[in-house]
């Protein structure tokens, strides 16, 4: 007796399993999805170092860049030195220095914005 | 100009993968750009387009359009408590993603550290295991990241990149079983469809504990809120790991494999690493701080009626009305202050849809005097869990939770 009202005690105390056997009608497999993506449209302001920033639009958009928080050129060096040997960025380790400085530069003005 | 041999290489790959006709493209669309409305995130350097450009989505925050981030609209939040399916956050890695999916040829396979690996079709997926359905918040790790003071570098999400969907699927644990575990697995780990277009970019790989990946929950999901997923959310299938955050959610899941030691690839080993400290805090001059992979989601709410410079009433009942969820475990109670925090009064809660769901909620505000005033939010979740006062803060942006608030004015 004493063992049962142990045992129904135990059973109301689990939790409630939340993923259920499903009722709904059983979906059907799905025909082929073909989707069209937007173009990447951003692009990076025209000046020194935006030839080199080119090279950041291989993997994504120039928005990425573009919608960072204050960021001074050391910061930007970092990141770039990620992006290269993490990512396989194709940035020459001499062109580091200006690349950073470009992103600090554009950054900058982007706060405003 | 951009002489470079690698890169020319590269780029001729993404040019192809990305059904660019002409380089002149990347940087053609300055004007489309510029006539599409926008929106300020309450963050400096906040200002971003809303889209509806891409497929199977309706007006998102363009964050990023390659690989695409896409943010949800806060005040879709207060239309119901599940994310429709063309307003629900996206986020990609990497920028070679599949545009064209035949589900009849797709297949998953199970490998590594089986007695019989499989390859199954969608269709054996429907068919052969129990299907079964979980409401479940999906959000990202760095949800909430533009708020950060000091702000930190990565996607500058404001608070929509999370949603809550009822998925469909089947359970993992029944698709490793008809696998057969071997012993000695430690980690599963999962990859999807999606790849970088640099050889070295590391392709995007999640693991977790084999105990966890068996424990009935965590899920392979084929539907989502009674409909294929849309192809940016993962479509034909994608892993739902109920109360983690987005980051193991692989979508365009092909593969798992289970491994006999932990994993050590980059996007376990170096990204998404919190800090091993209380709420994941720590200071940004901290040095040697003890991190681990982030894990679970702590509790959130947010005012989804009421939008800051909003006007109330005084002297009456004004409906004040939004969103909880409890983190990996369910949302015992839903407090509000007015008074900055001095004295707390529950909300009601309303109807329970499954633990790791968001949760909505309401109450009634009466202001007795004019002037601007501030709305405070916090949910307990079931473990007794409560939103802090104060924001953590660690390097990469990740888990917000702090109480949220809402400053508006009654007249």
């Amino acid at each position: 007796m004493q063992t049962n009202v142990l045992l129904l005690a135990l059973v109301l105390a689990l939790p409630i399993v939340p993923s259920v056997a499903s009722t709904a009608k059983p979906v059907a497999v799905p025909g082929t999805l073909t989707v069209k993506l937007p173009a990447s449209n951003g692009a990076f302001p025209v000046g020194p170092g935006s030839e080199l920033a080119g090279q950041c639009l291989i993997c994504h958009s120039a928005s990425m860049v573009l919608t960072q928080p204050a960021m001074a050129e050391d910061k930007w060096v970092g990141i770039i030195e990620k992006m290269r040997t993490v990512y396989g960025a194709p940035v020459p380790a001499n062109q580091v220095k200006a690349l950073a400085a470009y992103l600090a530069r554009v950054n900058a003005a982007q706060q405003a914005k | 100009m951009m002489g470079e041999e690698g890169f020319l290489l590269a780029r001729r790959r993404f040019l192809h993968a990305a059904g660019i006709a002409g380089s002149l493209a990347l940087f053609a669309g300055r004007a489309v750009a510029q006539s599409m409305p926008t929106i300020r995130l309450p963050f400096s350097n906040g200002s971003r387009p809303l889209s509806d450009a891409f497929p199977q989505k309706g007006r998102m925050i363009l964050q990023r359009a390659r690989p695409p981030l896409l943010e949800t609209p806060f005040d879709v939040f207060d239309k119901g408590v599940f994310t429709p399916n063309n307003r629900f956050y996206v986020r990609w890695h990497l920028p070679d993603i599949p545009t064209s999916i035949d589900p009849v040829a797709f297949r998953l396979t199970v490998r590594g550290q089986v007695r019989k690996p499989l390859e199954l079709t969608l269709r054996q997926l429907m068919e052969d295991f129990e299907p079964v359905e979980l409401a479940a918040v999906n959000q990202c790790s760095g949800n909430s990241r533009g708020f950060y003071e000091p702000r930190v570098p990565g996607a500058q999400w404001g608070n929509g990149a999370m949603g809550n969907a009822l998925w469909r699927g089947v359970r993992l644990k029944d698709v490793l079983d008809r696998a057969g575990v071997a012993p000695g697995a430690l980690q599963v780990r999962f990859d999807g469809l999606d790849s970088g277009l640099l050889p070295a970019t590391p392709d995007f790989l999640k693991s977790l504990d084999v105990d966890h990946a068996r424990d009935g929950e965590v899920m392979l999901a084929y539907a989502m809120n009674g409909a294929p997923l849309p192809l940016l959310n993962g479509f034909p299938l994608r892993l739902i790991v109920p109360g983690w955050f987005a980051t193991y959610w692989v979508k365009m899941l092909n593969d798992i494999e289970v491994l006999d030691k932990a994993d050590d690839n980059y996007w376990m080993a170096k990204a998404y690493r919190i800090p091993d400290t209380p709420g994941a805090n720590t200071t940004p001059d901290a040095t040697g701080v003890k991190t681990a992979p982030i894990s679970r989601m702590t509790p959130r709410s947010f005012i989804t009626n009421l939008r800051e410079h909003d006007v109330v009433r005084v002297g009456q009942d004004n409906p004040v009305r939004g969103i909880a969820f409890g983190g990996d475990t369910g949302v015992a109670r839903v407090m509000w202050s007015s008074d900055g925090g001095t004295q707390w009064r529950e909300a009601t809660l309303e109807e329970d849809k499954g633990r790791y769901g968001f949760r909505r909620w309401h109450t009634a505000y009466r202001p007795q005097v004019a002037g601007p005033q501030k709305l405070l939010v916090k949910a307990i979740n079931t473990l007794g869990e409560e939103q802090p006062m104060v924001s953590n803060w660690n390097p990469g942006g990740f888990m917000r939770n702090v109480v949220e608030s809402v400053g508006i004015t009654a007249a």
